[in-house]
């Protein structure tokens, strides 16, 4: 049987196309799926069926709750970037630079929130800490107490929350950073008379000001846009993903578009200004560095006393996901006011196996994930070819919609996905795609194109060009380049970048509740209805998967 | 009828405002090994680039056996390259390396053929090893197995001894230029060191701005250099002002008449460029330039003095104990090659 298509039938065309012609298929392509739908949004919140109006947007600017809103959006943001900084880089210097028993295994499990969908670590901090949680449970028990001692509600909860998952970024970027400060500068420093905190201010941080400042903007983009912690945890306390969830659930779309448009130009100036303080210039060791070895502790007090924090950390840490653990083994109803579950089964985890309309969540996030990384992959791969390998004609400006995704909050994205593609008009590249299986993969598509091409664009630039040149001279076709030599040698990069953009994908929240069909719902989107109908121990169940799956991804993603 | 296998014919290539080859044309003679020779930007790599197809000249042709493959893609050329960091597949064996230019045979020949050429550069043992777990150069003769197998027409070397340490340079130049002899291709290599392109090549090109200063055996360049920028980027020479006497003297200070062979443009009475290899001059009791011993350097049995004279520093070759740093002397030179003054 003869094949349709194949892609060296597609070869004589690309090859025919200038640099500029590629470069300007790759922009028109990119801004078709991560500008056109942004930009729309902010046109139709100035727009209504009689034509343009600046209606919407006075109705937002006089309404105060609209204001306190993106006032503690902005607020909530600032202080998590302060308390997972307080968290992440002290960890990240005991890690780094100590040496205590447990270090390596400590080491790893700081790093465990990350694999904790947003969702899912949220309803494991409920099981934890809500009023009915494990802890609250064990002090009304020790303390004798009548109620909880504290309510899980409010800011406080939020950034709770926000500390205990992101301060990852700053431990993970500020290890990373250390990793490779100089040994020999830190002794240059030393010998000039300036040790401790001397050669921590004025020769370690200043070297880390890039990790940091990349840190920080990493926590603040994903405080401003979280959805799940305030959603759950905010009760009263409204942030502007939350007001813009609750106008489009209210039918006002009018509303939700402008104050759509209002976080995103807030999460721009965020982004400028974070790279302003981080500079184009990074700070890079000149000459043969000497890599920095732990300082051993000898000292058995100070040394068993690092473990003992470590170790206590680690717990602290493990706890939420213990705690998932633990309630997805608690079948409906068998635990009432003791102080741990009677009842421990698996119960939870065969209904999800045996219940059609309990597996098909699953079933969907799963396959919506694969569809939408083996999309983003592709994206990420064609850019980076074109990119690096043949430098097309305006690669600053596909380097940049490569990144506008990632400045743009779920929720934001969310809206834009759906008013872009809630109307058929073909000839301005619009259908109807909103309530079809299609929505919520490309959706994840475009949330993951920063991650995805991220690792994919730094994987050729790693490669060798002439890698490419020594195939072709070897008379090697174009297709067999890149599924010989190309591909092969990216594979580290494709993983890195498939496992977060997978990961991602599989336990998203923020984007799905918008988008979603009860055909195509998300597992995250039945944790909330399952839990709607207090069954918590299978809400619990799909967290575990949830938390299983993406542990699997990035293990993956990290293999060599 | 030229008798050339490889013909380069008024080859240009810009970038941007940049001419990175300005009307260059060289022929290869079957078999022949040539070097081009020449400063970092002086358009070498360029030209090897042209050849191999990675580069589209602006104008000028490139011709192999009389075929034009001007607009020939690489793989079309039938040439072979090694590239300057050799560009293995890092995640391929020895001999899945070697064998990647071999799709269209079977795999019973394309076994045999991979052996073959790696039993020409003596590595079959190594055949099953990883590329990476290789020393820099078995690497190399993996790069040159694999640029072979295919049996090209030309075979293209960027640098190929600019990886491998010092000491195993030599040898692996002689071991190179001994594989490529027997096998009998013609061969076009780029380097930017003078002894490795005397060594190597048959033919030495030497290169300037893009444009070509000199093409011909290694003793011809050293002996007959046709400009000032050859006679003092081949070899090692000094540099003095003087004045033309005739066609075969110069002036150097009043009184001191040096044998010179001029190029063909100095007029006799004005001023010249004169370039004294170290090994000409000869340290003299009786009249010459005069000057003091200011360094010394010593190799082996022979020493070079760099003596400062009026004229400026000039290097001298002698036997180690012809003078010491600091003593008086005169210096007197058996040759020397006088250009003319570009600043007259």
């Amino acid at each position: 049987m003869r094949c349709g298509w194949t892609p060296s039938r597609l070869t004589p065309f690309l090859t025919r196309m200038s640099k500029r012609e590629r470069g300007l298929l790759l922009v028109v392509v990119l801004t078709w799926l991560v500008v056109y739908p942004i930009l729309t949004v902010g046109v139709e919140s100035f727009r209504e069926p009689a034509g343009w109006t600046l209606r919407h947007l006075s109705t937002f600017a006089a309404d105060s709750t609209e204001w306190t809103a993106l006032w503690n959006s902005l607020w909530i943001s600032a202080a998590s970037v302060v308390l997972s900084a307080m968290i992440g880089v002290p960890l990240a210097f005991i890690f780094e630079l100590l040496e205590f028993p447990g270090r390596k295994v400590l080491g790893a499990l700081v790093a465990l929130p990350a694999v904790l969908p947003p969702l899912v670590g949220v309803i494991a901090f409920m099981f934890l800490y809500g009023e009915s949680g494990f802890i609250p449970r064990v002090l009304v028990s020790v303390l004798d107490l009548s109620e909880s001692p504290w309510k899980l509600r409010g800011a406080g909860a939020i950034l709770l929350v926000h500390a205990y998952s992101m301060s990852v970024y700053f431990y993970l970027f500020t290890r990373a950073g250390l990793a490779r400060v100089d040994g020999s500068m830190v002794e240059a420093s030393h010998s000039l008379g300036c040790r401790g905190v001397c050669a921590l201010r004025r020769v370690v941080l200043p070297l880390l000001r890039p990790q940091l400042t990349s840190a920080a903007l990493l926590v603040f983009m994903t405080s401003l846009g979280s959805f799940s912690a305030p959603y759950l945890f905010g009760g009263g306390f409204r942030v502007m993903t939350t007001q813009i969830f609750t106008s489009k659930l209210n039918g006002n779309l009018s509303a939700a578009m402008v104050e759509a448009t209002a976080l995103a130009i807030i999460a721009l100036i965020g982004l400028t200004l974070f790279r302003r303080v981080r500079g184009e210039k990074s700070v890079v060791a000149v000459g043969k560095g000497t890599s920095r070895a732990p300082i051993l502790i000898t000292r058995p007090v100070v040394k068993w006393g690092a473990a003992l924090a470590g170790w206590t950390l680690a717990i602290f840490l493990l706890l939420p996901h213990l705690t998932l653990i633990t309630m997805s083994l608690v079948p409906r109803g068998t635990w009432t006011t003791e102080l741990m579950p009677p009842v421990y089964s698996l119960t939870n985890y065969l209904s999800l196996a045996r219940e059609a309309e309990r597996f098909r969540p699953l079933f969907n996030s799963l396959w919506m994930a694969t569809v939408s990384t083996v999309v983003v992959l592709s994206i990420a791969v064609w850019a980076g070819r074109e990119i690096v390998q043949r430098k097309v004609a305006l690669r600053g400006t596909v380097e940049s919609l490569l990144n506008v995704p990632w400045a743009v909050p779920g929720t934001v994205l969310a809206i834009a996905v759906a008013t872009l593609w809630s109307v058929n008009a073909p000839w301005l590249g619009r259908w109807v795609l909103v309530g079809t299986v299609v929505i919520l993969p490309l959706a994840y598509v475009i949330r993951n194109i920063p991650v995805a091409a991220g690792s994919v664009v730094a994987g050729f630039r790693q490669l060798d060009h002439s890698l490419d040149e020594a195939a072709g001279s070897l008379g090697a076709s174009r297709w067999r380049t890149i599924r010989s030599i190309t591909l092969p040698l990216l594979r580290p990069a494709l993983l890195a970048g498939g496992a977060l953009a997978f990961a991602t994908a599989v336990g998203d929240f923020v984007t799905s509740i918008v988008l979603y069909t009860f055909e195509t719902r998300p597992v995250s989107i039945e944790i909330l209805s399952v839990l709607r109908q207090n069954d918590v121990g299978v809400a619990a169940a799909y967290g575990v998967i949830l938390m299983c799956v993406s542990a699997a991804a990035m293990v993956a993603g990290t293999r060599r | 009828m030229s008798s050339s296998f490889l013909s380069l014919e008024n080859l240009t290539k810009r970038f941007d405002e940049h001419l990175a080859v300005d009307d260059l044309s060289l022929a290869v003679p079957r078999g022949e090994l040539l070097a081009l020779l020449g400063p970092s930007g002086s358009g070498k790599t360029t030209t090897l680039r042209l050849l191999a197809g990675f580069e589209v000249a602006d104008s000028g042709r490139v011709l192999i056996e009389e075929d034009d493959v001007t607009h020939l893609q690489p793989a079309e050329r039938k040439v072979g390259m090694v590239f300057q960091h050799y560009a293995l597949f890092p995640h391929m064996t020895v001999a899945e390396n070697v064998g990647f230019g071999l799709a269209r045979m079977s795999r019973v020949e394309r076994e045999a053929r991979v052996k073959q050429v790696l039993d020409q550069v003596h590595m079959t043992e190594l055949v099953d090893r990883p590329v990476t777990a290789l020393s820099g150069g078995q690497q190399q003769r993996v790069a040159v197995a694999r640029a072979l197998a295919p049996q090209p027409r030309v075979l293209l070397l960027d640098e190929p001894l600019s990886n491998l340490d010092p000491t195993l340079r030599e040898a692996t130049r002689t071991e190179l230029r001994a594989s490529l002899k027997e096998i009998g291709i013609t061969s076009v290599f780029v380097t930017h060191e003078q002894e490795e392109a005397f060594a190597l090549g048959d033919q030495v090109a030497v290169l300037r701005d893009g444009r070509l200063e000199q093409v011909g055996p290694a003793p011809e360049l050293y002996e007959e250099p046709a400009s000032l920028f050859v006679a003092t980027f081949v070899g090692r020479g000094s540099v003095i002002d003087a004045t033309v006497v005739d066609g075969g003297r110069v002036e150097i200070v009043p009184g001191v008449v040096w044998p010179a062979r001029s190029s063909g443009s100095t007029i006799v009475g004005t001023r010249a460029k004169v370039v004294v290899r170290p090994e000409s001059l000869r340290f003299t009791d009786g009249g010459g330039l005069g000057g003091i011993v200011g360094y010394v350097r010593y190799s082996g049995a022979r020493a070079y003095f760099t003596v400062e004279t009026d004229l400026g520093p000039v290097e001298v070759e002698a036997s180690v104990h012809a003078a010491r740093v600091g003593d008086a002397v005169r210096l007197d030179a058996v040759a020397a090659h006088a250009f003319p003054d570009q600043d007259e």
